[in-house]
């Protein structure tokens, strides 16, 4: 790593450097290829999946 | 559950002035995160305090976290003598800030925002500029891997 040009960088460009973030670019590609409603719909599908797989766990458990 | 969707109809409906700041803004913009709340910044001029609280009391909104028996009254004076609140509400938690930390007031958010097409109508929404230096601000490890997602985003044409 070049010490110099390292230090001009910000500080999360240089912790990024140095660690695997875990961004998917194939999850980013499909979501760019969709319209920001259908971005939005698609957060809130998955927000209503989570909360019943949450519904179903309480279920079991009681 | 967050309808996020059902949230902004309400406020632009409403003629509500605001801007979508954190998670929500970071979906629009392409990102593939899961948020639980939707992040606004508001204008603070008094016709938009009585707007911003008439659209939002049918919602029964109350400060996330308080104890259910603390009174709260929800209007447009209370808007005026507080900035930022963190809200509950029957479509879902919802921040309301009339200050986003690195980027500043309404006037100074609205500079860094663009319009995208929401669900018919259009609505301004933080660009990836703006998110990158709020994000930057927060410096919280979440904000970091955002500030990584955003990258990419740009790398892919977002």
């Amino acid at each position: 790593m070049d010490v110099a040009k390292d230090r001009d960088l910000p500080w999360d460009a240089r912790i990024l450097a140095r660690i695997d973030a875990g961004v998917d670019p194939t999850l980013i590609v499909e979501n760019l290829r969709r319209s920001p409603t259908e971005r939005l719909r698609r957060m809130q599908q998955m927000l209503r999946f989570v909360e019943q797989v949450r519904g179903a766990r309480r279920h079991r458990a009681a | 559950v967050l309808d996020a969707i059902e949230l902004l109809e309400t406020l632009n409906r409403a003629g509500v002035r605001f801007v979508i700041v954190g998670g929500v803004a970071m979906v629009l913009r392409g990102s593939g995160r899961v948020t639980v709340d939707l992040d606004v910044c508001y204008a603070r001029d008094r016709p938009n305090l009585e707007k911003l609280a008439a659209a939002l009391a049918a919602l029964h909104p109350r400060l996330r976290g308080a104890p259910p028996d603390l009174p709260f009254l929800w209007d447009a004076q209370t808007l005026a003598s507080g900035l930022n609140f963190t809200l509950t509400t029957d479509l879902g938690d919802l921040d309301v800030l009339g200050e986003v930390t690195g980027l500043g007031t309404f006037n100074d958010v609205l500079q860094l925002a663009g319009t995208l097409d929401v669900a018919g109508t259009e609505t301004l929404v933080l660009t990836l500029d703006g998110l990158e230096r709020a994000k930057r601000a927060a410096g919280r490890a979440k904000d970091l891997l955002d500030l990584a997602e955003i990258g990419e985003i740009r790398k892919r044409g977002g």
